[in-house]
């Protein structure tokens, strides 16, 4: 999604997890430059601390896919204003990433449309 | 002055260096966020609060959480 596309008031958290077996190292300069938009925080997660923090308030079966062994990864999850990790589901989780940005574009064509 | 038997081997020893290094400088260099963005920051059972708190802090904003591999 371009920085055009998405709304100022938007804050990325990108968490890396090793997950395939040529993730040896947490992401190079390179890789981080991916993500190169100045909302973004990039984390590495060697440990997966966070897998199942967000996985204890996802309805069952969301998202779906995505799961190496017990952690989600390759996934996008949408926080509306108010909501709180670790306490409030997300209001919208897609994965593959790849595959999830119609749905992220729509995700936000609609909150536009709503405000 | 001496002549370089095989020159063509000393090209391949030199750029095999230069991939062994790119390949050591891209494992095990530095990690560099893009430029506008804080320092990559570990996550550890220790400071898994602290992402949580950093997160909810910008609860007036819409967040959009990712989870990805690097390769």
């Amino acid at each position: 999604m371009s920085s055009k596309a998405a709304p100022p008031h938007l804050r990325v958290f990108a968490v890396w997890e090793p997950i395939l077996p040529t993730d040896l190292t947490s992401p190079s300069t390179p890789v981080l430059a991916r993500l190169s938009d100045r909302r973004v925080v990039q984390f590495w997660d060697p440990a997966h601390v966070l897998s199942p923090v967000l996985a204890r308030h996802l309805p069952l079966g969301e998202p779906g896919c995505c799961l190496a062994g017990n952690y989600m990864w390759d996934e996008v999850a949408i926080f509306p204003p108010g909501a709180e990790l670790g306490r409030d589901p997300p209001q919208w989780i897609s994965g593959p990433v790849a595959d999830s940005m119609a749905g992220l574009r729509a995700q936000f064509g609609q909150r536009k449309s709503a405000h | 002055m001496a002549r370089v038997r095989h020159p063509w081997l000393a090209i391949l020893i030199a750029a095999g260096i230069a991939i062994v290094a790119y390949g050591a400088w891209s494992n095990w260099g530095p990690r560099k966020t893009p430029p506008g963005q804080p320092p990559l920051t570990q996550l550890t059972a220790a400071n898994l609060v602290s992402f949580e708190a950093q997160f909810n802090a910008e609860a007036n904003h819409t967040r959009l959480l990712l989870l990805l591999s690097p390769t």
